[in-house]
């Protein structure tokens, strides 16, 4: 319990908390279906069913492919995903992005307000737990 | 907002992130002031002057020698030192704190943690957790 794991993988960092992880994804590098396909490994052995949100640190350049959204979203632990923009014009990215996932989506300015909104969203997830099993 | 870092010393993990670091300490090992000055200069590389906060997420046993605590009290952005203590580890009650001269808060998570640096960064009342 609270141990922080990190990886240094070709195309990007992960840092993993309990809760939540965050991704950095390289300076020039393509995010499409073989990076989600690494990225689904990696959350089957860190959270195995574990509900969890996503962070993205985009500080560096680099492309996405949209579809990749939709994979996302079929993630049934993944419960959100939360992206702090470096610049302006990747804000207006995250935003267009936005419009590919349809679970909660936010935009944040920097990691302590998307770790706060990820403990409100874990803490509603807990309860709607809570309430099915009563 | 800025890039997080991540550096294996060996005898620990450091995260750098916007306002504060995490050290997360590897089993058994003593902090000495020789480990303060690796830390002080990931800290003067990455924060420069602006106010910070260090976080230590103590997910093993390890001991800290005082001198390291007055150390890290004259790094003059520190300002203040968080340990998460998830286990409830004892060694805890052996770290030093009384010779700590800037604030100090033992919390049991990290997100706890991160939201009390936030607050002790924009000098704003301690958060209700």
């Amino acid at each position: 319990m609270g141990v922080i794991q990190y990886y240094d993988l070709d195309h990007a960092e992960i840092f993993i908390f309990d809760d939540f992880l965050i991704k950095q994804v390289k300076e020039g590098e393509l995010i499409s279906y073989k990076e989600t396909e690494e990225f689904k490994s990696i959350l089957k052995e860190h959270f195995n069913g574990k509900k969890l949100v996503y962070i993205g640190n985009r500080v560096n350049s680099f492309s996405i492919n949209p579809m990749i959204y939709k994979e996302a979203e079929k993630i049934p632990n993944l419960i959100a995903v939360a992206i702090i923009p470096g610049s302006e014009s990747m804000r207006a990215n995250a935003e267009f992005e936005g419009q590919f996932y349809n679970k909660p989506y936010q935009i944040f300015d920097n990691l302590t307000q998307a770790i706060k909104w990820v403990r409100v969203i874990m803490k509603n997830e807990n309860k709607k737990d809570d309430e099915k099993a009563m | 907002m800025g890039m997080f870092h991540y550096f294996d010393l060996g005898y620990s993990e450091v995260f750098v992130f916007d306002d504060y670091i995490i050290n997360q300490i590897r089993k058994d090992k003593v902090i000495s002031t020789e480990q303060g000055f690796m830390l002080n200069d990931i800290i003067k590389t990455y924060f420069n002057n602006k106010k910070m906060v260090y976080i230590s997420n103590k997910v093993k046993s390890y001991h800290v020698d005082p001198l390291a605590f007055k150390y890290a009290e004259n790094i003059p952005n520190l300002a203040a030192m968080i340990i998460v203590n998830a286990n409830n580890d004892n060694t805890v009650k052996k770290i030093p704190l009384q010779d700590f001269k800037k604030p100090f808060k033992i919390c049991k998570s990290l997100t706890d943690a991160i939201v009390i640096a936030d607050a002790i960064i924009k000098n704003e009342p301690m958060p209700n957790l």
